[in-house]
């Protein structure tokens, strides 16, 4: 290899090297404050204050059975402040996926990412279950609100129910631990 | 505007070479992914030729294909954190492939037409025919799949997932398909991708049989 191609292959390595570098410095914060953002949204917070937001983690494989992919957590020490996890399951159609967010043994949200389901039958469930969900508490009466509201949409109603019931119990898990 | 068209629809890039037919199938399961795909198919055919053509004069023969390598990979990279940035709705559940653009041989196979005896204006002419050929090819196939499977279609907003840019639907629950949606879509993309492959070169034949 000539002298002259050395240094030119050496230039577009170094080039290409300085630009990601400087490419990443700048996307990274960016996109971790955003990710942080949002999670910190769903579990109706401002800010992290003395809190540590973890990384996303994803699921066991008997969660997976109900549709929770993943999660992530934000801790108070070694204890567990909150926790979103995301589900994606199947109602009356396929892919019907949502967030579930539960802080201080109470759920804060339920927010809606894609549904094919149809938007006026088990689609109202869904709409329904924004505002009836948060602020109920995880070993109260969520089941009988959730049963109430969704007369007639059996299999939107099942495939809710089902990951709920699985996050329930292993937030309960968690949080006794 | 030869050239352009040359690249768009003779040597398409999926129809007549295959070469991005690998995208075609990972992005075409939702309107927004076959989007997010063509922007990032867009720019790194502008951005990586448009580097080489600048450096050209400086690269010999033996160092070429290695500084070709080097600079498609770091602008797809480069492309990929951008995207993530700017469109991370959009590119959600395809963002690995975006880096594989670079490796692809979409790029190499583009590069082997920049030499540095050609025109700036050539190259951009044939690299945003390529990639329109790419976007011709792909949105249709997005729209129908999604169709298909979802019963509508459904846009949503470049940063937040939770706004929607537009939505609706318009084919009955009972009529949709649930393999062009969820974790059977890939079996619906390949059986469209193929049909309409096969369309094409039936065209082919019927017209070359015809001259």
């Amino acid at each position: 290899m000539k002298q002259r191609s050395t240094f030119t292959l050496m230039m577009i390595t170094i080039v290409s090297f300085v630009v990601l570098m400087l490419t990443h410095a700048v996307a990274s914060p960016i996109l971790i404050n955003r990710k942080n953002a949002e999670f910190l949204s769903l579990l109706r917070m401002t800010s992290v204050g003395s809190y540590t937001v973890n990384e996303p983690q994803v699921t066991s494989a008997s969660l997976k059975e109900d549709g929770i992919v993943g999660y992530q957590t934000i801790t108070d020490g070694s204890q567990l402040y909150g926790i979103v996890y995301e589900v994606i399951t199947s109602g009356y159609n396929n892919d019907l996926s949502f967030y579930i967010a539960i802080k201080e043994e109470t759920f804060q949200s339920f927010t809606l990412i894609r549904s094919n389901e149809t938007p006026s039958f088990g689609g109202v469930l869904l709409t329904n279950l924004t505002d009836l969900l948060p602020g109920l508490s995880v070993d109260g009466n969520w089941l009988a609100t959730i049963l109430g509201a969704s007369t007639g949409v059996t299999l939107t109603r099942m495939g809710v129910v089902n990951a709920l019931t699985a996050i329930v119990d292993d937030y309960m898990v968690r949080n006794a631990a | 505007m030869k050239l352009f068209l040359n690249a768009m629809i003779k040597y398409n890039v999926v129809v007549y070479s295959g070469l991005g037919l690998f995208f075609v199938l990972a992005g075409q399961q939702s309107f927004a992914n076959a989007l997010g795909l063509s922007i990032a198919f867009l720019l790194n055919l502008l951005m990586s030729p448009l580097i080489i053509f600048g450096i050209s004069r400086f690269m010999d023969e033996d160092i070429k294909f290695l500084s070709y390598l080097i600079i498609f990979s770091s602008v797809a990279a480069v492309i990929s954190m951008l995207m993530q940035l700017f469109f991370p709705v959009w590119i959600e559940g395809i963002e690995l492939y975006l880096p594989l653009i670079a490796i692809s041989g979409v790029l190499q196979y583009r590069s082997e037409l920049i030499q540095p005896n050609t025109r700036l204006l050539d190259i951009l002419l044939e690299n945003i025919g390529t990639a329109f050929g790419f976007i011709l090819f792909i949105l249709p196939l997005s729209i129908l799949s999604e169709w298909l499977g979802t019963g509508g279609l459904h846009l949503p907003a470049l940063i937040d997932s939770t706004q929607v840019l537009f939505a609706f639907t318009i084919l009955p629950s009972d009529l949709r398909l649930g393999i062009f949606t969820g974790p059977y879509g890939s079996i619906g993309s390949l059986i469209l991708v193929g049909l309409v492959l096969a369309l094409i070169k039936y065209g082919q034949i019927v017209r070359g049989k015809r001259q």
